[in-house]
C-alpha cells in the first residue's frame, strides 16, 4: 500500500472499484468499499495523495462471471480473455470534487508510478489506459476501460506503443504471468497526474488483502501418456495427469483425418516431415533454402522448418521440408518479382501418427481453433475421460489433451492419437434386444402392462393406513 | 444414531474380543428391568441394521434371449450396501416383537460393452440397483431375554420396489433405437429368515453404560437369508432384479 504523501485533508474522495466488463457479459459488477485513509483535500495544486482502492471480498465471486483467485485476491487475466480483446472496467466515484481527466499506468506491484513520465512508450509504468477527453466521466463518477490486449502488452512486449497497441499476435508470443499494480491519474485543478488512486495486490497490507490485478498467459503443461479408444460416437481417453494444482480440467480436440487439415494453430508450429508445401503459382527450378520452408498463399502443407528468405531472381523456390515449421520468411523483393504476393505464416499444418493434421502436439489452441475442433471437457485434474457423442462411427479421428489452469489458459496440446469410433453394444441394448423387459423411465405406466403397479402402490398404502391406525390406539 | 453410539457400538464389539463376561439376558418388559441390577434399560421401540452382502440380480431370468447380463458384467459377485429401520410397535409377551421395517441399499455391476465384431470395447456398462423394501419384521427375542440365550432369530417379508438404470459410458443408455431408456423401477415380494447374535453379554457392563448413555439397548450382529423376486410379479414387464443371498451386518435396538 502506498502512504499518502500529504496530510488528509477534510473532504473525502469515496472511492470504489467495481469490474464492469461487458465483453465479459457482466452486469455491472457490484461497488467495491472504499480503501481506507481516504484519499482527502483535493483543494491544493500540490495535492498527491494515493489511495488504495480495495474490492470487498464477495465482489469477485456470487454472480460474478470472473475467476478470482481467492487465495490472493488477484484477478488474473487470462491468454483467452486477452486473444478475444476483451476489456476490463473499472467505475470508481468521488465526491466534493472531481478529476478532469483520466489515465491508467501499470507495472510489476511496487513500482513507483506517480511521477514517471507520461510518454506512452515508456518501459517503466506504462501507459494502458488514456482517457483525456473524459469520455468516462459523468459528474464525478469515473470508468476506464482497459483493454487486456494492453495489460499483457504492456509488461511483454518491448514494442508496446501505448493504449491500442496490443494486439492478440502479443497475446499469442506471450508466457508469462505478473502481478500488477495499477495506478490512476488525473487532473485537477491545473496539476497534472495527481494521483487519484492505486489499484493493486500489495503485500504489505495485509489486513485487508487487497485485491488486484495480474495476468497469466501461460496455461498447465501438456498432458503425457495419452492414449485413445474407440466408443460409440465418442473417443475414449485416459492420460497421465500432471502434479500441478492450479490445473482445473481438460480439454479434448478431434479432427477428422479425412477434413484436411486448418491452418488455425498459432505461432510456429512442430511436426513431422510431411509433404513440401503447394505454392500458388507453381514451383520450378528447385531452388532449396536450407531446411526452412515458407508457406506462400494458399501453401499449408509444409510443416518446414525455419522461416528464411527466399533470395531467389525472377523464380519461384521449391520448399524446403524439416520437423519444424517455420514461424513465416520475409518477403523481399525477389519474391515479389517471382509473383509471389504473401508469404505463409506459420499456421501450417503439422503431421501425425494418421497424417496430416492440424492438431499440434506443443501448441495452445487458438479461439478458432477452440471453437472448431473442442470436443469434450472434464474437470478436475482427472486421468481420462471420453469426448462428447458428436463424433461420427467408422470414421477415423485425431484427438489431442490439453489440461486447463484456474485462470482458464489452456495448455498446449498432447501428442495426437487417432482412433475411430465404432457401434458399441451396451448392455442395455443387448438386454433389449434379446427381449427384456422393463425401461423406458421411472414415470412408465401404462394401463394393463404395469397394473401390478398399481397393486403394489395399493398394498403400501393399506400398510400405511394401518400403522396410523395402531399409532393412534396406542 | 450418533456418531457417539456407533462408536460406542464399536468400542463394546471390540472389548467383547477379549472380555468375555457371563451370559445374561437383559431388558425391560411389561414387569419392570430384568439383569441389569440396579440400573433401569431405556425404551426399546426401533432396531436399526447396516447391511452388506452379495447381490447378484437374476436379470437374465427375465430374458428370453440370451444372457445379456452374464454377457457383459460376468458372473463374478457384486455387494450390496444397504440399512434396514424397524418399528417394534408390538411386543408380544414371552415371544417377540412386530413390526413394519423399511430398508433401501445400493449395489451395481459394470462390465465393458461390446464391438459388432464380438471383441470387449472399453465403453463401459453399469446397472445401478437400489432395492428398498417394506417388511413386516417379527423378532423372536424371549431367548435372549427369558432364558439367557443371547440369540434372537427372525423372519421378515414384504414388498421390494427397486429402482434402476444403466448408463453406456458416461451417460444414460438406450435401446437400439434409442426410445427406450434404461431407468425403470421393479417390484415384488422378498422375505429373509435370519438370526442375531447378542453382543451384550460379552460385556454387560458396557451394555448398560451404553444404553444409559445412548439408548441403545441391545447390539448385534446378525446373518440372513434372504430372497427376494422382483420382477412384477410375473407379470413380464419389469426387469427380474431380484435375487437369492445372504446378508450379515450389525444391528441396534434402541
Amino acid at each position: 500500500m502506498r502512504v499518502p504523501s500529504f496530510a488528509p485533508h477534510a473532504t473525502a474522495l469515496v472511492a470504489a472499484l467495481a469490474w464492469s466488463a461487458p465483453v465479459w457479459a457482466q452486469t455491472g459488477g457490484t461497488t467495491g468499499t472504499g480503501g481506507t485513509g481516504g484519499l482527502t483535500g483535493l483543494t491544493g495544486p500540490t495535492l498527491s495523495i494515493t489511495q488504495v482502492v480495495r474490492l470487498a471480498p464477495d465482489d469477485l465471486n456470487g454472480d460474478n462471471p470472473l475467476s478470482v483467485d481467492r487465495d490472493t485476491r488477484i484477478y488474473w487475466v487470462s491468454r483467452n480473455e486477452c486473444l478475444a480483446n476483451q476489456t476490463l472496467r473499472f467505475v470508481f466515484s468521488t465526491s466534493g470534487t472531481s478529476i478532469d481527466t483520466l489515465r491508467v499506468r501499470a507495472d510489476a506491484v511496487g513500482q513507483d508510478c506517480s511521477s514517471s513520465s507520461t510518454s506512452n512508450q515508456s518501459t517503466v509504468c506504462p501507459l494502458i489506459y488514456d482517457d483525456m477527453a473524459g469520455t468516462g466521466k459523468s459528474s464525478n463518477s469515473y470508468y476506464a476501460d482497459i483493454r487486456a490486449q494492453d495489460i499483457v502488452a504492456s509488461q511483454e512486449s518491448a514494442t508496446y506503443n501505448g493504449p491500442g497497441s496490443g494486439t492478440t499476435e502479443l497475446c499469442d508470443s506471450a508466457t508469462g504471468q505478473s502481478k500488477l499494480e495499477f495506478t490512476f491519474l488525473g487532473d485537477y485543478n491545473g496539476t497534472t497526474n495527481v494521483v487519484v488512486a492505486v489499484f493493486s495486490q500489495s503485500q504489505a497490507d495485509t489486513a485487508y488483502h487487497t485485491d488486484g490485478v495480474g495476468y497469466d498467459v501461460d496455461g498447465p503443461a501438456a498432458p503425457t501418456d495419452v492414449s485413445a479408444s474407440a466408443g460409440e460416437n465418442r473417443l475414449l481417453l485416459s492420460w497421465t495427469p500432471a502434479n500441478d494444482d492450479t490445473i482445473e480440467g481438460y480439454r479434448f480436440y478431434c479432427q477428422e483425418v479425412t477434413s484436411g487439415v486448418s491452418p488455425l494453430m498459432p505461432q510456429s508450429l512442430t511436426g513431422s516431415t510431411s509433404a513440401a508445401a503447394s505454392l500458388e503459382g507453381g514451383v520450378s527450378d528447385a531452388a532449396p533454402i536450407g531446411t526452412g520452408g515458407l508457406g506462400a498463399t494458399g501453401g499449408r502443407g509444409a510443416t518446414g522448418g525455419a522461416g528464411g528468405s527466399l533470395a531467389l531472381t525472377g523464380g519461384t523456390g521449391a520448399f524446403g521440408t524439416g520437423a519444424t515449421a517455420g514461424t513465416g520468411g520475409t518477403l523481399t523483393s525477389a519474391l515479389l518479382d517471382s509473383g509471389v504476393t504473401t508469404i505463409g505464416t506459420a499456421t501450417d499444418a503439422g503431421t501425425s501418427a494418421c497424417g496430416p493434421t492440424s492438431l499440434i502436439a506443443g501448441q495452445a489452441p487458438s479461439l478458432e481453433f477452440e471453437a472448431q475442433y473442442a470436443c469434450g471437457k472434464i474437470t478436475g485434474n482427472g486421468a481420462n475421460g471420453e469426448t462428447n457423442k458428436s463424433l461420427k462411427n467408422d470414421v477415423p479421428y485425431q484427438v489431442a489433451v490439453a489440461a486447463v489452469d484456474n485462470v482458464g489458459n489452456v495448455g498446449p496440446l498432447s501428442t495426437v492419437q487417432c482412433a475411430t469410433p465404432l457401434l458399441v453394444d451396451s448392455f442395455f441394448e443387448l438386454y433389449k434386444r434379446a427381449g427384456g423387459p422393463g425401461g423406458g423411465g421411472f414415470c412408465t405406466a401404462s394401463p394393463g402392462a404395469n397394473s401390478g403397479r398399481g397393486l403394489l402402490v395399493t398394498a403400501l398404502a393399506i400398510l400405511a393406513g394401518m400403522l396410523v391406525v395402531r399409532r393412534r390406539r396406542t | 444414531v450418533t456418531r457417539t453410539r456407533l462408536g460406542l457400538v464399536a468400542a463394546a464389539t471390540v472389548a467383547s474380543v477379549t472380555t468375555v463376561g457371563v451370559a445374561q439376558a437383559q431388558g425391560v418388559d411389561e414387569f419392570g428391568t430384568y439383569g441389569m441390577g440396579d440400573s433401569q434399560e431405556s425404551p426399546q421401540n426401533f432396531a436399526l441394521e447396516l447391511r452388506f452382502g452379495p447381490y447378484t440380480p437374476r436379470v437374465d431370468d427375465g430374458v428370453p434371449n440370451g444372457t445379456p447380463y452374464k454377457d457383459v458384467f460376468g458372473t463374478s459377485n457384486r455387494y450390496l450396501l444397504g440399512a434396514e429401520l424397524d418399528w417394534q410397535i408390538l411386543r408380544i409377551p414371552k415371544l417377540g416383537t412386530l413390526g413394519p421395517g423399511f430398508g433401501i441399499g445400493i449395489t451395481w455391476a459394470s462390465g465393458d460393452g461390446f464391438s459388432q465384431s464380438g471383441d470387449r470395447v472399453s465403453q463401459e456398462s453399469v446397472l445401478t440397483l437400489l432395492p428398498m423394501y417394506t417388511v413386516a419384521v417379527f423378532r423372536v427375542d424371549v431367548l435372549a431375554r427369558d432364558l439367557g440365550i443371547p440369540l434372537v432369530p427372525y423372519a421378515k417379508g414384504g414388498l421390494g420396489f427397486v429402482p434402476w438404470w444403466s448408463s453406456d459410458g458416461g451417460s444414460t443408455a438406450y435401446d437400439d433405437n434409442k426410445e427406450i431408456v434404461a431407468r425403470d423401477w421393479s417390484y415384488g415380494y422378498q422375505f429373509a429368515l435370519g438370526g442375531m447374535l447378542q453382543l451384550d453379554p460379552l460385556d454387560p457392563g458396557t451394555a448398560r453404560n451404553m444404553d444409559a448413555d445412548t439408548g441403545v439397548n441391545s447390539a448385534y450382529v446378525f446373518g440372513e437369508f434372504y430372497y427376494s423376486d422382483i420382477d412384477g410379479f410375473g407379470d413380464g414387464n419389469e426387469m427380474q432384479v431380484g435375487t437369492t443371498t445372504w446378508i450379515v451386518g450389525i444391528a441396534l435396538e434402541i
